[in-house]
């Protein structure tokens, strides 16, 4: 979580592999242009805090697409 | 009573139903083996939430008998399986990996497993998970109820989620196939670590009635088998409509190989980037390999890319909304405090406050990748890609950790798990080879029920290749 996080780790390439395409749940989460190396927040207020972050960032990523007015959600509704 | 020998562990299932007509064996002996192997080895592995080799043996004494009276159903009947325990089995503990849910029990069969029943295929036990099908997000393998799933190739690395004991069991010749579940990377990711052959099948395909949810436009069920044949008879007995499912499809699934495509037909679209750059230094010869092998098929490789949007952001806003949303009871009440991942419980909260209008971004965002991506189809039938980077990581080591180095500048189809789920595409892991010790395997991308076409690639590639066939030595 970029800017949330003192320490910055050097990390070999199967860690940022790792990182980057890892665990299902894990890359879902991730912006693509995240650089910081995070260690574990220290405790669930700052773990809170963290996810809060990690998803304004999530919704700055999206921001910077230009989504054509017409375009509708992929939701899928039948009456 | 006879013991089965210790190859019948690792038969697939054909050669397991020839042997089955041929009475060589009953089912009662395979449930009876399978089931206490799974019972013994699978807790090593930390793969076991539920052993039912009893209730297996029942459904086998009754599949004995039909097969003594002539009465064949199918290439199934007769094969033990082990369900993630996310699936809803009537009357036993259906935990979803997660400790409030240790007492969850259902009146009622998931539709897979109905399926699987009407096949002949015995349960002989639920498969452990990442809790919650890792919900919007987790930071460690222990994120379980039954502790970090256990490598089969090296019990010191993790076995991927969240779908572990599903790729375990299979690896480790504990049952002959498993359904496990992929929202995001759910199969593909356990199936590439633990060295099996796995489908993630067209959104819609496999009814998920009596699944967990976690997200409801993105949930899918899929088998994880010995081969890519074995997945398209799997697949053939779970897919089909269900209105209990919303999201069905309503189509059905013929695994017709003898219909598929000569691969000369085919063109294939990969990105020299995710096998010459991407991958860990150790992966890489066996990438190289691999896609080697794919040239050797004597389909037209076609260079291609993603188009570029933000995958990760997008499938990872919609997950956290779904993820809030279903558990917002568990949430609410302060149960989620229970669950095994800090990280987990504090995205599934801060799920809950993520602004509908930054969902619906991200859902529209969706659309527009969805066509783009298919648009690439106009040029090429499928994608290959490495199912992962880099081989399993050790057992303990952070999952979210990010890097300060220069990234490759060509992204290629590195996304291709965000990717191909947003965009509801089927995909099938296949082993590829070893880096050390470890299995890595690329998978095979296409359009919305191309999942004929998929198998085609992977029978080819299987037949030119073992690496399915190896047996991890842990075990």
């Amino acid at each position: 979580m970029k800017g949330m996080e003192s320490t910055v780790m050097r990390m070999t390439r199967r860690q940022l592999a790792g990182a980057l395409l890892a665990g299902a749940a894990v890359a879902q989460t991730q912006p693509a242009d995240t650089d910081a190396t995070a260690s574990a927040p220290a405790t669930p207020e700052a773990e809170l805090q963290a996810a809060k972050e990690q998803n304004r960032h999530t919704a700055e990523s999206l921001a910077k697409v230009a989504i054509p007015m017409a375009t509708e959600p992929a939701v899928h509704f039948t009456a | 009573m006879k013991e089965p020998g210790s190859d019948i562990f690792f038969a697939g299932i054909g050669e397991l139903s020839r042997m089955l007509r041929a009475k060589e064996v009953t089912a009662v002996e395979l449930a009876r083996a399978f089931g206490r192997r799974l019972e013994a080895a699978g807790p090593r592995f930390n793969a076991l939430a539920l052993p039912l080799t009893e209730r297996a043996i029942r459904q086998a004494k009754a599949v004995d008998a039909e097969i003594k009276r002539g009465r064949l159903r199918g290439p199934l009947q007769g094969i033990p399986y082990g369900a993630k325990d996310l699936l809803s089995v009537a009357g036993q503990i259906t935990a979803w990996g997660a400790r409030p849910y240790a007492a969850q029990v259902f009146d009622h069969d998931a539709t897979v497993i109905q399926k699987l029943e009407g096949a002949g295929a015995p349960l002989i036990g639920k498969l452990a998970m990442v809790e919650l099908a890792g919900g919007p997000s987790y930071r460690f393998a222990a994120a379980s109820a039954s502790g970090p799933g256990r490598n089969p190739w090296d019990p010191s690395r993790w076995s991927g989620g969240s779908s572990s004991g599903c790729a375990i069991a299979v690896a480790a010749g504990l049952t002959p196939f498993a359904i496990g579940s992929e929202t995001s990377g759910s199969i593909l990711t356990p199936a590439a670590f633990c060295g099996v052959t796995a489908l993630r099948p067209t959104y819609g395909l496999v009814s998920r009635y009596g699944a967990m949810p976690l997200s409801w436009t993105l949930d899918k069920l899929g088998p994880f088998c010995r081969s890519a044949e074995d997945c398209g008879i799997v697949l053939e007995a779970i897919a089909g409509g269900d209105k209990r499912d919303p999201g069905s499809s309503g189509k059905s699934f013929y695994y017709t190989p003898q219909y598929a495509r000569k691969m000369s037909d085919l063109r294939i679209g990969y990105a020299p980037a995710d096998f010459k750059e991407w991958p860990d230094e150790t992966a890489r010869g066996g990438f190289e390999q691999a896609l080697a092998t794919v040239r050797e098929l004597g389909a037209t490789l076609v260079e291609t890319k993603l188009p570029d949007f933000p995958y990760g952001p997008a499938i990872g806003t919609i997950i956290s909304v779904d993820a809030a949303a279903v558990f917002e009871p568990l949430i609410s009440s302060g149960q989620v405090d229970q669950l095994a991942d800090q990280k987990q419980i504090a995205g599934l909260k801060a799920g809950l406050e993520i602004p509908a209008h930054v969902y619906l971004k991200a859902m529209r965002i969706r659309t527009m990748a969805r066509q783009a991506i298919f648009q690439l189809f106009g040029d090429i039938d499928v994608l290959v890609t490495p199912s992962r980077m880099a081989p399993a990581p050790k057992i303990d080591e952070p999952l979210d950790r990010h890097a300060d180095m220069v990234r490759p500048k060509d992204a290629g189809l590195t996304a291709m798990i965000a990717a191909g789920n947003l965009a509801g595409m089927p995909a099938l892991s296949l082993p590829c080879g070893f880096a050390g010790n470890l299995p890595i395997a690329i998978q095979v991308a296409g359009l919305p029920f191309s999942e004929n076409t998929l198998l085609a690639v992977g029978k080819e590639f299987q037949r030119r290749t073992d690496w399915h066939k190896h047996r991890p030595p842990a075990v």
